[in-house]
């Protein structure tokens, strides 16, 4: 799920990140649909334009920091 | 400011433990047009993890709750390096009834422990946690 929407988020990113850094981009197959300031309005307009189809909401970063998990109960 | 505070029999072997019900975000409901009574929902036991970064759902939750992925991000475990994981938009209840409306949660693999849930640092950034070793306690407030 979302492979479209991420491989069309990477495309774009060097673009999208030249003015929208720290923002949120919302996508929808091969199309932004928008970019935010928060990423609940992001969520909002997707929620009220697809329901309950799939869509990505990503933050504009130039490098993802990856999230840091200590506990070993993580099975991988 | 709401308060919880939960003892635990042996605190040192089980950790801070509590009892949590999620559902999918309040956003999303409004929008989808199902009252938070009908919500699917999911009542699991969640450990506050100060090595987490952010909070931590058990694979196929998201699934269970009949939502879908908003996004993905990238973790490092210990075992594991940039593992790209999907993230949901969900709310999150406490026992004390207070909850958040709307939280974006990674989804990642458990094992074995009957703790489903990683309550990480993503809420601990708008709150106050006490861990009352010699009582077996502990409080978190918000």
């Amino acid at each position: 799920m979302l492979d479209k929407e991420t491989d069309f988020f990477e495309k774009q990113l060097p673009e999208l990140s030249k003015t929208n850094i720290g923002k949120y981009v919302l996508i929808k197959g091969e199309e932004i649909i928008g970019i935010f300031i928060a990423v609940q309005d992001a969520l909002m307009i997707g929620y009220q334009q697809f329901k309950k189809e799939p869509f990505l909401v990503k933050q504009i970063v130039r490098f993802e920091e990856p999230l840091n998990f200590t506990n070993h109960s993580l099975i991988i | 400011m709401a308060s919880l505070t939960q003892r635990i029999a042996n605190i040192q072997q089980l950790g801070p433990v509590l009892e949590v019900v999620l559902a999918p975000s309040v956003l999303y409901l409004k929008n989808i047009g199902i009252s938070v009574e009908d919500a699917p929902k999911s009542k699991l036991l969640a450990m506050i993890d100060t090595g987490a970064t952010s909070t931590v759902i058990q694979a196929g939750i998201g699934q269970q709750l009949g939502i879908n992925p908003i996004g993905y991000s990238f973790s490092n475990t210990p075992s594991h390096t940039k593992i790209k994981s999907y993230q949901f938009d969900i709310q999150l209840l406490f026992p004390n009834d207070s909850h958040i409306s709307s939280l974006i949660v990674t989804e990642l693999p458990l094992q074995g422990q009957h703790i489903q849930c990683l309550i990480g640092r993503d809420i601990l950034s708008f709150a106050v946690f006490i861990y009352t070793g010699y009582d077996n306690s502990f409080t978190l407030s918000f």
